[in-house]
């Protein structure tokens, strides 16, 4: 006999459906992608040597780490991506905390953080490579300059949003400017922190390729350059594919850090 | 034994705007236990008296003699109740209502069985360790109180510290503020646009004039000990309020 369900349950269910159905389109979406592009050009109607296919991918990227070089790239632009999405956090995260902390400093830099924001921060490549030199220093400053105006802007507002009240309450309670930071500013922008994390994961990826376009003899987006230059797209898509993971996989990793850290918090 | 004096203050605002004079000549003393409440149209500087006797600005003129001690620039030991719980939604209860003991360096085991007791005693026991999200606004209202009871202060300042919440919420917090002033024994100011507030809870009633607020008229109300709730049912509750309101309003 058929068990007669509750309307939770029944709710319950449709929602347990609804979502099996959502993980079995999007893998859907992608067989299907991937699926269309290896039959089009199978069958010839277009060119591999135009759009690569997934299988001539799969074969470049069994190549690529047979031969053990890839490895070599991967480490390069991970270390670069690494240390400018570390570097700016941390030196974003003291430079909002000074603007915070001087109001004169505050007014004084706003208009310049406009003008940095708006610049399209590729314009300053070549000035970064007289500066320090083409190599990884050139590549991780870029990483750089593109995170941490976002960063300083973002935190900087967090900041400065806390409300009125609680600082007027600290003060009646005698607390110094610094323990209004220790104790209630910083504490309230941590959500905002996190997710300036999760924005810089993805900008210090864009400012790494940009400067490995610029100037590098290695790296991921040195491999993807270097592939387009000599038309070897099957390269160039491998090498995409993997920094599509890569970037998944660190976006995924700060994602779960935020989420231990709002769970610890 | 007067615990407060204030004598002749002036208070002018600076701002781009130019000059504000929000205390004119403003004199008033408090004894010790009291129970006062200002009341007066908005905007007329009620808010800045209190500023001035928990010291965080000083007046331009006069003087502010709290336990006969001249207030200064820095914080003094008062108790700050504001009109929204201002809970730090991170924080435990129990840490929320340590936070003053922090900031002054005073959290130790002494001081939390103080906080513990006095959560325990106002009905807020099993709640320690839980977050502010997690009660009832009333129940905010009550922790807010007891965090500035914890750095056992001298003098409790009110502003407006139920005027967030909804009007039955606002009766039974108001009984249950009224009554734990009472049996910590403390004296208390408090700020209030409702003038049956303010008949419900103190034993005088300070009238401020518009801006620049002077002390215009001062009731004092012969309700005893009695609480909140059963003053408001007295025979004489609508007697003082009609009082009050014609001063109020002219
Ligand atoms: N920091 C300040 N700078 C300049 N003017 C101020 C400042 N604080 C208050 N004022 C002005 O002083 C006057 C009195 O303000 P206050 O906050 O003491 O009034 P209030 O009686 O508490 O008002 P409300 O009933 O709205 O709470 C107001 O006109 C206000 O605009
Ligand atoms: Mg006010």
């Amino acid at each position: 006999m058929k068990k007669i369900l509750s309307p939770r349950e029944i709710y319950l269910r449709g929602e347990k459906r609804n979502k099996n159905k959502i993980l079995i389109l999007r893998v859907a979406v992608l067989v299907l992608f991937v699926a269309l592009w290896e039959l089009v050009t199978a069958i010839g109607l277009v060119d591999t040597f135009f759009v690569s296919s997934p299988s001539r991918i799969f074969s470049t990227a069994v190549d690529l780490f047979q031969g053990g070089e890839i490895w070599r790239h991967i480490g390069i632009t991970l270390i670069e991506c690494i240390l400018g999405f570390a570097i700016s956090t941390v030196v974003g995260a003291v430079i909002a905390v000074a603007l915070w902390w001087s109001e004169t400093a505050r007014k004084v830099s706003e208009p310049y953080l406009v003008v940095l924001n708006a610049l399209p921060k590729i314009a300053l490549g070549p000035i970064i490579i007289i500066w320090v030199g083409a190599g990884v220093k050139a590549i991780v400053a870029m990483a750089f300059l593109i995170c941490i105006i976002v960063t300083v802007i973002s935190l900087l507002n967090a900041f400065v949003g806390v409300d009125e009240g609680k600082i007027f309450l600290l003060r009646s309670m005698g607390a110094s400017k610094w323990q209004i930071l220790r104790k209630l500013v910083i504490p309230y922008a941590i959500p905002d922190f996190l997710s300036v994390l999760k924005i810089n994961v993805g900008l210090s990826w864009v400012g790494t390729i940009m400067g490995e376009y610029l100037v590098s003899s290695a790296g991921l987006g040195y491999l993807i350059i270097y592939g387009g230059q000599v038309f070897q797209i099957d390269l160039v898509m491998t090498s995409t594919v993997i920094l599509c993971i890569l970037a998944a996989l660190m976006y995924a990793t700060v994602a779960l850090c935020c989420k231990y850290a709002k769970r610890f918090s | 034994m007067d615990i407060l004096t204030i004598n002749g203050v002036d208070l002018t605002y600076q701002s781009a705007l130019g000059e504000t004079q929000a205390l004119k000549d403003f004199s008033l003393t408090v004894k010790s236990g009291e129970f006062v409440s200002l009341v007066g149209p908005s905007g007329c500087g009620k808010t800045t008296v209190l500023s001035l006797i928990a010291g965080l600005i000083s007046p331009s003129s006069g003087e502010i003699l709290l336990g006969g001690k001249k207030t200064g620039e820095k914080a003094n030991q008062v108790g700050y109740m504001l009109q929204r719980d201002q809970l730090f939604e991170w924080r435990t209860i129990l840490d929320n209502v340590l936070l003053g003991a922090e900031i002054q360096k005073k959290r130790n085991s002494l001081c939390e069985d103080y906080a513990k007791n006095l959560l325990e005693k106002y009905g807020l026991q099993g709640f320690t360790n839980r977050y502010p999200r997690e009660l009832s606004g009333g129940m905010r209202q009550r922790v807010a109180l007891i965090r500035t009871l914890v750095l056992r202060p001298e003098i409790l300042l009110l502003d407006e510290p139920f005027s967030a919440l909804d009007f039955q919420t606002r009766l039974s917090v108001c009984d249950d503020v009224y009554s734990i002033i009472k049996s910590e024994n403390k004296t208390a100011i408090l700020v209030t646009h409702d003038i049956s507030e303010a008949i419900s809870m103190s034993d005088r009633v300070v009238v401020l004039s518009a801006r620049p607020a002077t002390v215009k008229k001062i009731f004092t109300l012969n309700f005893g000990q009695k609480t909140p709730l059963l003053r408001r049912e007295s025979a004489q509750f609508p007697v003082s309020f009609d009082e009050i309101y014609k001063e109020v309003k002219t």
